[in-house]
């Protein structure tokens, strides 16, 4: 069953230099219980597309299209009703832990926040429950009690607090962005299997927007490759990693530290992708990567290729896609 | 081996910080950041230190350059003694070895022109570089860092996380220093920027005769800038080698679990059979 459903999002948002474009035709769906991760670099709208669904973008910014979410076009929604969805059947994890907690409540208060106000629960029972909650996400009294407060605990710590936060009402869909880029590799394994293991016993859907490669291969099912405000492949993890038709999927990988080769001699010099990310206030009219990419030709500059699909879930927007295997 | 001194010799190097006083009479709690650390590094040569947050590598860093002030124990930079030193040799002493941050945002005054943050350890170094020489040296980093002699005309705030990352290394090179000592310095950066900033780091390492001291938590990052690896944990090395052998074989368990704490492409997934996400 289809959980949520983006069709043709566009956001733009006005500037002093004139309306820029930050995401440019976004299309996607993520079934129930099902993850999808997010991979692109800063400024590709990952995050974007994540605000977008919370109802969270900046006031200057316009959305068209629809998000659809359990049947209703969040764009459609006010502000009331998306307060009953956000948090309650949507909830979020951000990159920032220190900046996501109040630094100034306790942390039991703060996972019980979201019991009072979406599910009006009683102090007691709100309290109670917290106290699961944070026992579930690895912090258990009395070592780490609800009255602590989030300076006193690990970056680690501080995220796990934030996930029980997020599973508080058990939402349908739980997004994660850039979760463990602020943690060192450890905590990161940590963090990423409680996020695995608290969405899959809850039967929660999981979108995880990330800038590493080996994190969604690590973690996710499907995933969507952005650039500049597109997708630009999608598909089933497995299949999009054997063939990565995109060449700026494969630029990515070239670049990435953690997808070379455990034999290759130290002192090897990294892919680096040439060139810099277009202006989002003048996107050229053709395929966006075109500037940057080796096997652009003529044909891509008039007008955006269409997205192809290679093999059955297998999408790329690409005129001339990679078609020999990956070099991982 | 070389029979010349090495450009770093760390001697039992033992590191406390006081913690805040817990009771009125009490004495004030310690944490032992650096415990009996011991490296060298020759002219040339790059040492990546790798560990946890709060394993002490950052300490280490700083207590190098005389920034901090240890427990016990010798750090000699070309040497002499750090600690040893009055304030002048000190200052002298600091032309030598240079410092690169994480946070390309924090580490810039960003109410300074780049020319000026540049300059900024010549001009507390090297009194009497002035003018035109000034202006020389300003355009011949900024041009050894892949930039424009005319950024240094422009405020920071003009400039990608890259590109910044990319003055902080300028910044460091002004003084032509033997040692660069770098804490963790792609860890904020995208990853097609970061290959970029860690070629950039080894370009600079084969044109100048450079020495790293690089801190990273990432092991997959240290093989491509360094070739020896010293492991830290709560505050002591447990682990030192060539990189390539560290990464093939792992002899403390503390290294084992930090390797296998990163995310392979091609290695164990977590999750069911793939779902389609084609619309």
């Amino acid at each position: 069953m289809t959980l949520l459903s983006l069709q043709d999002l566009r956001v733009t948002i006005d500037t002093p230099d004139g309306p820029a474009t930050l995401l440019d035709g976004v299309s996607f769906e993520l079934a129930a219980g099902q993850s999808l991760g997010v991979v692109g670099e800063s400024g590709c709208g990952k995050s974007m597309t994540a605000l977008a669904v919370m109802g969270l973008l900046p006031a200057a910014a316009r959305a068209q299209g629809q998000i659809l979410f359990e049947g209703r076009d969040l764009l459609a929604l006010d502000e009331d009703a998306l307060c009953r969805v956000r948090g309650r059947r949507i909830a979020m994890v951000f990159q920032e832990p220190m900046t996501a907690l109040n630094p100034v409540k306790t942390i039991g208060d703060q996972v019980a926040e979201g019991l009072r106000w979406h599910l009006g629960l009683g102090r007691g029972a709100a309290e109670a429950r917290a106290l699961t909650l944070l026992q579930r996400v690895g912090l258990p009294a009395p070592r780490f009690s609800p009255q602590l407060y989030p300076h006193q605990l690990s970056g680690g710590q501080r995220q796990r607090v934030v996930i029980a936060m997020a599973l508080a009402c058990e939402p349908a869909l739980l997004i994660a962005d850039e979760p463990t880029t602020a943690l060192d590799v450890t905590s990161q394994a940590e963090i990423l299997d409680l996020i695995a293991e608290v969405t899959a016993e809850l039967g929660m859907a999981l979108m995880l927007i990330t800038h590493d490669l080996a994190v969604v291969w690590q973690n996710t099912a499907a995933m969507l490759v952005m650039y500049a405000g597109c997708v630009v492949e999608r598909g089933a993890t497995a299949e999009v990693f054997a063939r990565m038709a995109h060449p700026y999927t494969r630029g990515l990988l070239a670049a990435s530290p953690h997808g070379l080769d455990a034999d290759l001699p130290s002192g090897h010099r990294l892919a680096t992708i040439p060139g810099q990310v277009p202006d989002p206030h003048q996107r050229p009219p053709g395929c966006i990567f075109a500037g940057r990419c080796r096997r652009a030709a003529d044909a891509c500059l008039p007008r955006p290729p269409a997205e192809r699909t290679l093999v059955p879930g297998h999408g790329v927007a690409c005129l001339f896609p990679h078609d020999d295997e990956a070099p991982a | 081996m070389t029979v010349t001194a090495p450009l770093l010799r760390v001697e039992d190097l033992t590191l406390d910080y006081t913690l805040p006083r817990r009771r009125l009479f009490e004495a004030a709690p310690r944490f032992r950041a650096l415990n009996a650390v011991s490296l060298q590094l020759a002219k040339g040569e790059s040492l990546a230190v790798v560990g946890e947050s709060g394993s002490g590598k950052s300490s280490l860093a700083r207590a190098v350059l005389a920034l901090e002030r240890p427990t016990a124990g010798r750090v000699e930079l070309l040497g002499r003694d750090v600690y040893a030193l009055a304030l002048g040799p000190l200052r002298a002493l600091r032309r030598h070895a240079q410092m690169v941050f994480q946070d390309p945002y924090g580490s810039l005054d960003p109410r300074r022109k780049v020319g000026w943050i540049v300059a900024e350890p010549l001009d507390a170094l090297e009194q009497g570089v002035a003018g035109d020489e000034r202006r020389a040296r300003i355009a011949e980093v900024l041009e050894s860092v892949g930039l424009k002699a005319r950024d240094a005309e422009k405020f920071p705030h003009e400039f990608s996380g890259g590109q910044r990352q990319r003055i902080a290394i300028a910044r460091a090179l002004i003084t032509h220093p033997d040692l660069i000592v770098a804490d963790e310095p792609v860890s904020a950066l995208d990853v097609s920027v970061q290959a970029q900033v860690l070629n950039l780091f080894m370009d600079l390492r084969e044109r100048l005769g450079l020495s790293y001291l690089f801190i990273s938590h990432d092991l997959a990052v240290v093989r491509h800038v360094a070739e020896r690896v010293a492991v830290m944990c709560q505050g002591e090395i447990v682990e030192e080698g060539m990189v390539e052998e560290v990464f093939r074989r792992p002899q403390h368990p503390y290294t084992r679990k930090l390797l296998a704490a990163v995310p392979r492409i091609g290695g164990a997934r977590r999750g069911e059979p793939a779902a389609t996400a084609a619309p």
